[in-house]
């Protein structure tokens, strides 16, 4: 049980890392990006 | 008298003569799922080889899953043992996947990890009454409303449940317009229900290239174990948005996807046999199933009503029920439950970002039980 208990942490811990990491990517490339644009965005 | 012995002969070694009630009992199963997929429309494109793959399963003497000869095994251990179906049906879904609600809007990124709450959660109960550590992580992922996924897993912790759990995982799947709204309108009051999103930015075109090839370089560097899926999902993004690749693009979505699809669930269907399926633990199995997707709808509402604590454009809480990676089901149930609420307000197009960050998700739970448990 105490194993079961440890992968249930674990994997909640690494999806919201994860999730985490992409989302400080997104703002890292939307900032990096907002200098290149050209001003042709799409929705 | 001669011809007769002989007629009886032929009959002896004729697959009628083999025929065990257990036999007969997936049959029945099998034209269930045939009749669904044609009459009701269930998931036609997977219930159907599914449910043709058991009953072939479960012909006698016809040796179709017989290793290293039959026909439908070749198509199970090339394909799916092997790792190569369940990528490329994710290069596919990549080729399809619009990122931009998410890019426009990142912070729903996090509703896509809250509805993968109900896959560890059942995880743990599966384990509590009995599974062992494989079987309710195969178990568990079921929650994450993602087929190839399940496939993908099952085939690598607990081969001998790959058919139940696929047929589960798409039959909730198929069902997500019935499972999810009242556990949304349960955790939901008509006040949030008509809470209206900021509109959504808009997204460059480079930020759309650029992401497919950050997010697979940061998840498969985190959760090297996720990798076949990952890469492929986002290379069919990235021939997707890089538009200078349309013929790939275009079987990848088309084609491509549509082979894989033949050839997954047929085999798929083929493992489900007598002996193995009619098991009382195939039962529990479907209702861990329903009660991981239950879970993660509802987890998956709970943080979006958590997040809306602390920020200040406040996030319409049906959008966590959209976390779930039956896509784009579970965006389109949403859509709906809003609608019933405020006729106004269009969720669907915010309710894309947390269901594709679901996938990512459920990619990431996989592969943390995969690096754990293999």
């Amino acid at each position: 049980m105490f194993e079961a208990l440890g992968v249930f942490f674990a994997g909640i811990s690494g999806v919201f890392l994860g999730m985490g990491l992409l989302y400080f990517s997104i703002k890292i490339v939307s900032a990096v990006t907002s200098r290149f644009d050209s001003g042709e965005g799409e929705k | 008298m001669i011809l007769i012995q002989e007629t009886l002969a032929m009959f002896k070694t004729s697959g009628f003569f083999f025929v065990t009630p257990g036999m007969v009992v997936m049959w029945a199963i099998g034209f269930t799922l045939i009749y669904l997929a044609i009459a009701k429309d269930y998931e036609p494109l997977l219930l159907l080889p599914i449910g043709f793959g058991i009953v072939l399963a479960n012909l006698p003497l016809a040796d179709l899953m017989k290793p290293h000869e039959g026909l439908v095994w070749r198509f199970y251990h090339y394909g799916i043992q092997w790792e190569i179906i369940p990528p490329l049906i994710f290069l596919g879904l990549g080729a399809l996947t619009d990122f931009g609600p998410l890019l426009a809007r990142p912070v729903l990124i996090f509703l896509g990890a809250g509805a993968q709450a109900g896959v560890y959660i059942t995880f743990f109960v599966a384990h509590a009454i009995g599974f062992d550590l494989k079987e309710a992580a195969t178990i568990g992922i079921i929650g994450g409303a993602d087929g190839p996924t399940t496939i993908f897993l099952a085939t690598k912790l607990a081969p001998h449940m790959l058919g139940s759990c696929a047929v589960a995982a798409y039959s909730y799947m198929a069902l997500v317009p019935i499972i999810q709204p009242p556990i949304m309108k349960l955790l939901t009051t008509k006040e949030e229900r008509v809470i209206r999103m900021k509109k959504l930015r808009k997204v460059s075109r480079l930020e759309k290239i650029l992401f497919p090839m950050v997010s697979a370089l940061v998840i498969i560097l985190l959760v090297p174990a996720a990798a076949p899926l990952m890469a492929m999902f986002m290379l069919g993004n990235i021939f997707r948005e890089a538009k200078v690749v349309e013929r790939l693009n275009h079987a990848a979505q088309n084609e491509l996807l549509n082979i894989v699809t033949i050839f997954l669930g047929l085999p798929v269907g083929a493992t489900m046999n007598a002996e193995t399926f009619l098991q009382p633990k195939v039962i529990f199995i479907f209702f861990l199933g329903l009660f991981a997707f239950m879970i993660s709808t509802a987890t998956g509402v709970l943080l979006a009503k958590l997040m809306n604590l602390f920020s200040k454009d406040k996030i319409n809480p049906l959008l966590g029920a959209a976390g779930v990676s039956a896509v784009p089901m579970a965006a389109r149930v949403v859509h709906k439950v809003g609608a019933e609420a405020d006729k106004r307000n269009y969720l669907l197009m915010y309710a894309m970002g947390p269901n594709v960050a679901g996938v990512i998700g459920t990619v990431i739970a996989a592969g943390v039980f995969l690096t754990i448990l293999k």
